[in-house]
């Protein structure tokens, strides 16, 4: 073929190429809402909570009660990012970490462990519960949600086999509440190991071969498997991580309860899918990360914690709850909708 | 079918829609499971079960669909290029993490020796035109060591001047002593492109052509030849 004739065919504009207009005004709005929907929400509750009731909610106490509170969401939400980067779900992670308080109490009151073998046994079992909940998921192709589902309650099933659904009090002068009252200065242990474990997740995602293809598998699954990437083994990875992190949140939960109790993370899983969602129309176009995570466990936090200071019934509380899960998965759709 | 590739050919497989051509290439790619069947790479028998293990012998696949099978549109080229060789980005081997700086350089080198038109290496690829997608594809595979590449309709979906420049980039990749086989639809593409064209019609080979034999009528004459004889 002529040499010439390729130079004058490579100058002629590319059509698509060209930026287009947004299709009409209404959608660009709805993408900017998208995507900084989250944020506006967060610093509209901020300062209208610190309008309203300044010396109680702007107060040193206050912010950092709601981040030592945020901090075992944030870190059960930090893992779901997990399952949800690799376009899975994991439904079963608030019995998880119910399970997981009462059975890092009873290694200590029942098997008499030390605090850190009890510690490690129960973040292993995490990892475990994790592993088998990818298994299912990638080895017998169940659905995610039918599959996590099915495993959470089986979850609830060895809750009540191991505690007979009594709950369990740490030993008298156990050293395991000051995990979750402690502090390093001013800062509660909890957001300490909020920050080190949220660090640790966002490195996995953003500077790891496994994040990459994580992020690639949520993506596009097929483009994902047709450059080599063995699909199977990142989701099961992504379950697990998930895992480790429901547990942790049991532990911690456990420390600041000072027992186990059956029952006593359910209601993190609620929690945690508003944050990611919220997280993940945050700054992105609807992809999941660990940074919007934090941001949509804040969020909910914040509004939590104002609903309490104010004095709303439990009814709002589960009202604003709900309408926040519906609210957040819509503006992730529309991110996601509306990212061209 | 049987069929041989030599380093610095450029193999054309032609024939009707259905005539069995893409399967032949996902076998060779390990993207389906063969029946039977054989593939020796330099003397050595193969068994690129998976396309991870047909990657790692440096064998590469440019699907049919860059769209669905491709790419990943949400995420950047630079994502997308260093896919298939994410290892390679390793900041230490056998480390988990990884080096971005290393990432960025790898995708800006094929973004400037393909090519292609793209305002940064962070841009989203669902931003690219059709021939510049196809590019980010190719890319991928030359940050790779790949010494054999199965090309689906590597021109489908891409306008008349990147497809000028896609046959370039092939007989570039032929001439740096790989083999490639490329599926076309588009009859004029493998005179201007291939060294040697094999014709197939449901799931047979009916066809070799070589050099100027190589002609839109002979290679409709083979697709249809077979059809009629039945």
């Amino acid at each position: 073929m002529s040499t010439n004739e390729v130079i004058v065919e490579s100058v002629t504009p590319h059509p698509e190429l060209e930026v287009r207009p947004p299709r009409n005004r209404g959608n660009a709005v709805l993408g900017f809402v998208g995507k900084f929907g989250t944020i506006m929400v967060l610093l509209g509750m901020f300062i209208g909570f610190s309008a309203a009731m300044p010396d109680v909610f702007l107060t040193w106490r206050n912010i950092s009660n709601i981040f030592s509170e945020a901090s075992l969401t944030a870190i059960v939400a930090g893992g779901l990012t997990f399952p949800l980067i690799v376009g899975e779900f994991d439904l079963s992670i608030g019995y998880h970490a119910s399970l997981a308080s009462v059975l890092v109490v009873g290694l200590m009151s029942n098997q008499h462990l030390t605090v850190a073998t009890a510690i490690v046994l129960v973040l292993l079992s995490g990892a475990v519960i994790g592993l088998v909940n990818g298994l299912i998921v990638t080895k017998l192709g169940v659905n995610a949600l039918v599959g996590t589902l099915g495993t959470g309650t089986i979850l609830v099933g060895i809750d009540y086999a191991y505690s007979s659904g009594i709950p369990l009090s740490i030993p008298i002068g156990s050293s395991f509440p000051s995990i979750f009252d402690g502090k390093l200065g001013p800062i509660p242990n909890p957001i300490i190991i909020m920050f080190v474990i949220l660090a640790i997740l966002w490195l996995i995602v953003n500077r790891t071969a496994l994040g990459q293809a994580m992020q690639a598998v949520g993506g596009n699954v097929e483009a994902a498997r047709l450059s080599g990437i063995r699909v199977d083994r990142i989701k099961i990875l992504a379950f697990t991580i998930g895992g480790i992190c429901a547990a942790m949140t049991g532990i911690l939960l456990a420390s600041q309860l000072q027992g186990g109790e059956l029952g006593s993370g359910d209601g993190y899983l609620l929690e945690a899918m508003a944050a990611c969602f919220l997280g993940s129309a945050a700054l992105r176009d609807g992809q999941f990360h660990i940074v919007g995570t934090f941001l949509g466990v804040v969020t909910v936090g914040v509004g939590f914690t104002g609903l309490v200071i104010f004095g709303a019934p439990t009814f709002y509380q589960y009202l604003f709850e709900g309408i926040l899960l519906v609210f957040a998965v819509g503006l992730s759709t529309t991110a996601r909708r509306f990212a061209r | 079918m049987s069929f041989s590739l030599h380093a610095g050919e450029v193999l054309g497989l032609a024939g009707l829609v259905g005539a069995g051509r893409t399967e032949v290439v996902r076998l060779i790619f390990g993207a389906d499971r063969p029946d039977s069947g054989e593939i020796i790479l330099n003397g050595e028998r193969l068994r690129p079960l998976t396309p991870r293990r047909a990657i790692n012998r440096g064998i590469a696949l440019v699907p049919e669909e860059r769209r669905s099978q491709g790419l990943v549109l949400a995420e950047s080229l630079m994502l997308n290029i260093n896919l298939a060789s994410l290892g390679k980005l390793r900041l230490v081997p056998g480390a988990p993490l990884i080096s971005k700086d290393r990432g960025r350089q790898r995708a800006e080198k094929q973004m400037h020796s393909l090519n292609i038109k793209s305002p940064s290496v962070n841009t989203p690829v669902k931003q690219l035109s059709g021939g510049n997608q196809q590019k980010v594809v190719f890319g991928k595979w030359l940050v790779c060591n790949t010494r054999v590449l199965l090309l689906d309709e590597p021109t489908r979906g891409v306008d008349v001047g990147a497809r000028a420049e896609m046959y370039l980039i092939i007989r570039r990749l032929a001439a740096e002593g790989r083999g490639v086989v490329m599926i076309s639809s588009e009859l004029d593409e493998f005179a201007h492109c291939c060294d040697r064209v094999l014709v197939m019609a449901e799931g047979r080979l009916v066809g070799s052509l070589m050099g100027s034999e190589i002609t839109e009528d002979r290679i409709l004459e083979l697709c249809y030849g077979s059809v009629n004889s039945e």
